[in-house]
């Protein structure tokens, strides 16, 4: 099967980055582990490009994320990396208006296949 | 660092990292958490690659590969920065180049930094002056008296309270430090909330004596004293907090930042 290229996936990462974290909350090595999981080793994309994605949909309410492992030593204070060594890691979830914008993201997908598809003679 | 990784390739992903992270237009605090992130998944790539192919080079590069090219990167982590990251970046670079003037350098000797915070004092001075007498002016109207015994007390007056007024919140904001982030106790908020209480009341109080040096009119003082009491309650405990919340992270992250900073990724 050929690879799917960046390019062509960047209109579609973050309902990927949120069907992926439907399944339960996950750090950004965990999402792309999950998405090349799912994707059979047919998605092509450079890793790094992912964090945008991400502070994209927490900026838009999309997805809430903390830091994992952050001991509070006082109130309202955080250690850094106090109880794992090397850079911590931020775990993402799923917020309820993710959860809305993922319904909306399937159905139009479902649109868009069924209208591509039919326009190509390649309707599943 | 983990075991498995030796410094020099450490900060071979660092300054990965910093090529995508340092032309970033958002404040200290973001950039550190994006910069703590992108190490942590760029590191794990390494060791995952390590654990591949025994060679350290060989394993470094495909880590970086796997990640993308910092430059592609840093343009689409422009394009995730909200207005607040914006604003930060702002008023980050207003505070460098505040301290670049008025704060005395390493090695700089004392003629050339006295020189130059004296101007800037007597700039900024001269500025609020003009300021102020527009402002008295645009209020008395006929009753504006520019003679030389008016601006003399009115000079007088504005050094006086300015000077009051500055010390009294240097110390709100050192009182208010050391209440809420001394370290090994526990914050006091009581202590904080008294604390700010008193000095807003002693910054009104100030202001009070600047307006009486201006219009030399004790009623029309007394009638303006809850305007003058509103405004530096809703202005002064927000702004002391900030200040104050501001420093104790800036401490904090200071180290942090230094190491990448030191870094020369170009």
């Amino acid at each position: 099967m050929p690879n799917i290229e960046r390019d062509t996936l960047r209109g579609h990462l973050e309902s990927l980055v949120l069907a992926v974290l439907e399944r339960g909350p996950a750090h950004g090595l965990e999402v792309i582990r999950r998405l090349e999981a799912a994707g059979h080793g047919s998605l092509s994309l450079k890793e790094g490009t992912l964090y945008p994605a991400l502070y994209r949909m927490e900026a838009a309410g999309l997805v809430e994320a903390e830091w994992e492992d952050a001991t509070p030593t006082r109130k309202g204070a955080i250690s850094p990396g106090a109880s794992r060594r090397g850079p911590r890691r931020r775990i993402y979830r799923l917020t309820t208006k993710g959860k809305r914008q993922l319904a909306r993201g399937r159905e139009e997908f479902v649109k868009f296949v069924q209208v591509i598809g039919g326009i190509l003679g390649a309707t599943p | 660092m983990s075991k498995s990784m030796n410094e020099a390739t450490h900060e071979n992903l660092m300054k990965v990292v910093e090529r995508a992270v340092r032309p970033l237009r958002a404040g200290t605090a973001r950039k550190l958490a994006m910069r703590e992130e992108l190490l942590g998944h760029l590191t794990a790539n390494y060791e995952e690659e390590l654990a591949r192919q025994t060679d350290d080079k060989a394993a470094l590069a495909a880590a970086i590969d796997r990640f993308g090219n910092p430059a592609e990167l840093s343009r689409e982590l422009a394009g995730s920065l909200t207005w607040f990251d914006h604003v930060a970046w702002a008023s980050e670079r207003c505070g460098a180049a505040i301290e670049g003037t008025f704060v005395w350098q390493r090695g700089e000797s004392f003629a050339p930094f006295a020189f130059r915070s004296g101007g800037c004092v007597t700039l900024l001075n001269l500025l609020f002056f003009l300021l102020t007498v527009a402002v008295v002016w645009l209020d008395g109207g006929d009753r504006f008296d520019p003679t030389f015994a008016s601006f003399n007390r009115f000079t007088f007056t504005l050094f006086a309270t300015m000077t009051a007024g500055g010390v009294a919140l240097l110390w709100a904001i050192q009182s208010t430090y050391a209440a809420a982030y001394r370290s090994g106790r526990e914050r006091r908020w009581l202590m904080v909330a008294i604390g700010l209480a008193g000095w807003t009341g002693l910054v009104v109080l100030v202001g009070a004596a600047f307006w009486l040096g201006i219009t030399l009119d004790i009623g029309a003082v007394f009638a303006s004293l809850p305007r003058i009491a509103l405004c530096t309650a809703a202005v002064l405990p927000p702004c002391v907090l900030l200040v104050v919340w501001a420093a104790a992270h800036s401490t904090k992250q200071n180290e942090l930042y230094e190491r990448w900073s030191r870094l020369e990724c170009e």
